[in-house]
């Protein structure tokens, strides 16, 4: 049995002091560290305050969301922060755009892609104006939700529907509140699953309206309720990233849970879409293909054109569109499938915020526009621009 | 296993809990099994491979020297790697689980390969018997070249299927259809097994070590084993010697607290590369280099620096927590890195960069084509053989093959420069070091766009670019991490006064004062807890 300390001799005695003090003086300036950032990069207290600057920012990622919430909620809407009155169901926020002279509206229903797409739509075409309905960072099953909820869109000719691959794995949760810990919005979304049959099932969420939320998150009896609602429901729920708890305050424990969301961010990504591999039966796909279907099929129904705008995001090529083309083909669901004009290996299409260049969403915006013309079920062959 | 995973946290703290608590012979056998894990973690298959491997150099070393085997020294290994063949590559470990709970009938575990290893496996032992009765009665010089031919043979034969027989084959073909004949191509579905090119290496030096009777065999396969799979430095090195591994891990090893507290200090700095460095700036670079669109010239240059950077920390940091973890176990591995960005010379750089492969080229390729011992042109030949080989052992790729040649012939230039003016004679002084330093940076750079490149059309476009395009400073839109950049800072300062303190000793901070070393310790562990937020990356050399 090897004994950790009988090689040491009386000589080694200085050295081993030393190493003893180098160890304390490592956790000192550790701690000190930890506290100087905190000191010297301070989010702001005031809700409505926008800038915080890129440090606070960054070493603030990883507080927990409810101290994030509770930091950005106040009950009057003239006080809370902007980002808490986004996306909410109840009331819809829709954009609506100047009507053109004997043009036709089409909606678009999805993240800031998709308006940022509706704006270029509207700028480009001089036959159809544009109604977007849009959150921050929205994913499908949200945008399909306030599609279904969207009392305005029958009077359009087309819908669109945005799918991306970033958020793709997101698509199986009841809001960002659990998953987007670049921003905490309270906002909900739809949870839909697949049955059995392949129908599509769907499960409300807790609270639609910042009211509701508010009224919620003031009392924990009914906060507490609305954890079991995410926790059983929302497939990317984890307490140690939503609770909050004193360790906030320590800038170390923020880093280290802000680098465990990623982590599990990464590895979800990782797991349905990337690696050359796309898991054709990993629950987030299953649904994204179900909504389109069900998507497609309703607003047939009601006489309206669907589309699927397919957005393949910087580095990864276009699995976001071969998880969903067999749909897309045996439906006959028109799409724009953004890897076919807009190379996503090409890191000069994309602004630093991710999103294309004004320049490509131009291009897609003509493309999609020729594609509500035609009725065309898929997109014409393009080469991307490089 | 990836240094910089929880998963390698919890299996070090359960290796290090039992290797503290075992008697010594059983500290070995448990290290044996905790680098077979490490290993096969990542693909149990190749693990056979490896024990394979292990027990012909095993053997060849004992014929080497001895002439002749023990029936346990024959028999126990065989049965070893028979039985490792089995259950590793016999049975599918995939389909055991559905197996154990009934979904699938249990016949359906083993798998197709199990017959050829039911058949071929005794018939390779059978056909090593027939060998060794062979060999055994020859004349002893005889019997040590055929021997040490086996093993050079097995070796490479095994890295040449594995890592190049499709890059030769395609080559071939390509090569083929240029002059109008047309073959079909001939290739392999095979997976290159990560470190392949190291525990070759490594357990090459054994077999040619005793061969030129350097050093004596060990009599324990299970020593041998774990010089091969010391998990350490099982897959990216420093591919060490068997003069220095194997005695420390034949004889008890004493933990001593201070090399306990420097093992710490080194698995955190390799960390702090790694984390807040290497994965810091490898979307910046991965940007560029992965990109198929119109990349400008500030893209170019920024990545290549970059990259630079990149593989330095990812490569050095790598070493020192393979050094740094060895040190809690007692062992000492060599030095890879000696900071290799204040290089003066190429011969400077090779003495400074993974310097466990270029002494290991040095020795077993370099001196036996005839080193530096006939003529200038000669030399320059042997450099340049050397070079090209050692481009072509980082990878299947003829970029690899470019960059060895670039590398043998800034070898070869500075080897006339030199022959003319005499070493001592080149221009001395601290300003033109400096220069000397800032210059062969660029040589450097130059060769590591050579390096990731992923294609010679890429090679050709980047040049163009960085020669004809200057003045294009848009740069696309990921940028590196604030980890990277705090770590660039930090790791340069450290450096820079590593350097300056003059021997450029690896332990030179020791004589900081205890509230330096703990607020160096302290910031880059903050850096590291900053950049566990980066995507993790495979370490770049386990690819080769």
């Amino acid at each position: 049995m090897s004994l950790p300390s009988s090689s040491t001799s009386s000589s080694d005695l200085p050295s081993r002091r030393k190493a003893w003090k180098v160890f304390y003086w490592s956790l000192i300036c550790l701690i000190f560290l930890d506290v100087l950032v905190g000191v010297a990069f301070p989010y702001p207290k005031n809700p409505r305050e926008l800038n915080p600057g890129k440090l606070a920012l960054f070493f603030d990622y990883g507080r927990s969301m409810e101290g994030r919430l509770k930091r950005a909620t106040r009950v009057n809407r003239n006080e809370t922060a902007p980002i808490t009155l986004s996306g909410w169901y109840d009331p819809l926020e829709v954009v609506e755009r100047p009507v053109k002279a004997n043009g036709e509206v089409i909606t678009v229903y999805g993240m800031s892609h998709a308006v940022l797409l509706a704006d270029a739509v509207q700028a480009e075409s001089n036959k159809y104006s544009v109604r977007s309905v849009g959150a921050p960072g929205a994913t499908t099953n949200w945008a399909y939700g306030a599609f279904r909820r969207d009392v305005g869109r029958k009077k359009g000719k087309a819908v669109v529907l945005a799918i991306m691959s970033t958020t793709l794995p997101m698509i199986t949760t009841m809001g960002p509140v659990t998953w987007n810990t670049s921003f905490a919005m309270p906002y909900t979304a739809d949870r839909y699953s697949v049955g059995p049959d392949g129908a599509l099932h769907v499960t409300k969420p807790p609270f639609e309206s910042f009211e509701a939320y508010v009224r919620a998150f003031s009392s924990p009896e009914k906060w507490a309720t609305v954890r079991a609602a995410f926790a059983k429901n929302d497939t990317f729920y984890d307490a140690f990233l939503v609770e909050d708890t004193v360790l906030d305050n320590s800038t170390v424990v923020r880093l280290l849970r802000r680098a465990y969301a990623q982590k599990r961010e990464h590895e979800t990504r990782k797991a349905v879409l990337r690696d050359g591999r796309i898991d054709f039966e990993s629950e987030a796909i299953r649904v994204a293909n179900a909504i389109i279907r069900q998507f497609a099929a309703d607003a047939r129904r009601e006489g309206l054109l669907p589309v699927i705008y397919v957005i393949n995001n910087l580095g990864y090529q276009d699995q976001m569109f071969q998880a969903v083309s067999s749909t897309l083909y045996k439906n006959r669901i028109p799409f724009l499938n953004s890897a076919q004009f807009v190379a996503p290996d090409n890191p000069h299409n994309y602004l630093p915020d991710s999103h294309f260049t004004p320049e490509n969403d131009k291009r897609l915006a003509r493309e999609l526009a020729r594609i509500i013309d035609t009725g065309d079920p898929a997109a014409q062959s393009a080469t991307p621009s490089n | 296993m990836l240094f910089n995973s929880f998963e390698f946290l919890t299996f070090l703290l359960v290796v290090y809990g039992l290797y503290r608590v075992l008697p010594f012979r059983a500290q070995n056998r448990m290290l044996l099994v905790a680098g077979y894990i490490f290993y096969g973690w990542w693909d149990w298959r190749f693990l056979a491979l490896m024990i394979f491997s292990t027990t012909v150099d095993f053997w060849v070393g004992l014929l080497l020297d001895r002439g002749k085997l023990t029936r346990w020294q024959a028999l126990f290994p065989a049965t070893f790697v028979f039985v490792a063949a089995l259950l590793l590559v016999g049975l599918d470990f995939s389909a055991v689980m559905h197996a154990l709970v009934g979904q699938i009938p249990t016949h359906s575990v083993i798998s197709p390969q199990m017959t050829w290893i039911l058949i071929g496996g005794p018939a390779l032992f059978l056909a090593g018997f027939f060998i060794y009765k062979i060999v055994l009665p020859m004349d002893e010089r005889i019997r040590r070249k055929i021997c040490v031919l086996i093993s050079l043979t097995i070796q490479l034969g095994i890295l040449a299927v594995y890592k190049y027989f499709n890059f030769f084959a395609e080559s071939l073909v390509e090569s083929l259809q240029s002059v109008g004949i047309n073959v079909s191509p001939g290739h392999f579905n095979i997976v290159l097994p990560v470190g392949i090119s190291f525990y070759t290496f490594q357990s090459l030096s054994y077999t040619i070590d005793i061969y030129r009777r350097e050093i004596r065999p060990t009599d324990k396969f299970l020593d041998f084993a774990l010089f091969v799979s010391f998990f350490p430095q099982l897959v990216a090195g420093p591919i060490e010697r068997a003069r220095n591994l194997i005695p420390q891990l034949s004889r008890p090893r004493p933990i001593d607290f201070l090399v306990t507290t420097r093992g710490l200090f080194l698995i955190v700095l390799g960390l702090f590369k790694k984390v807040a460095i290497a994965d810091g700036v490898a979307p910046f670079v991965d940007q560029v280099y992965n990109s198929s669109g119109n990349v400008s010239w500030a893209d170019v240059v920024l990545a290549t620096v970059l990259f630079a950077v990149q593989i330095y920390a990812d490569f050095s940091g790598y070493s020192d927590i393979a050094r740094g973890t060895a040190r809690l176990l007692g062992v000492e591995l060599m030095v890879n890195f000696r900071q290799p960005y204040f290089a003066k010379s190429p011969r400077d750089f090779w003495q400074r960069w993974h310097i466990s492969l270029s002494t290991w080229l040095g020795d077993y390729l370099y001196k036996p084509l005839g080193g530096s011992r006939g003529s200038l042109a000669f030399t320059c030949r042997n450099l340049m053989l050397t070079m090209l080989l050692g481009g072509l052992w980082h990878g299947a790729a003829w970029n690899y093959v470019l960059w060895g040649f670039y590398h043998g012939s800034i070898l070869s230039i500075h080897r006339v420069l030199v022959s003319v003016r005499g070493e001592a004679n080149l221009l001395q002084g601290r300003i033109i070091s400096t220069v000397k330093i800032v210059s062969f940076g660029f040589v450097t750079l130059y060769g590591w766009l050579l390096f990731r490149a992923r294609s010679f059309h890429q090679v050709s476009e980047f040049t163009r670019i960085i020669f004809a395009d200057l003045g294009n400073f848009t740069i696309g839109p990921r940028v590196p991490a604030l980890s990277a950049l705090l770590g660039i800072l930090l790791l340069g300062g450290f450096e820079i006064a590593q350097y300056n303190a003059g021997n450029g000793s690896p332990r030179y901070y020791q004589r900081w004062p205890a509230p330096a070393i703990g607020l160096f310790i302290a910031a880059m562990m903050f850096l590291i807890f900053m950049g566990m937020s980066n995507e993790p990356a495979q370490f770049i050399y386990f690819q080769f």
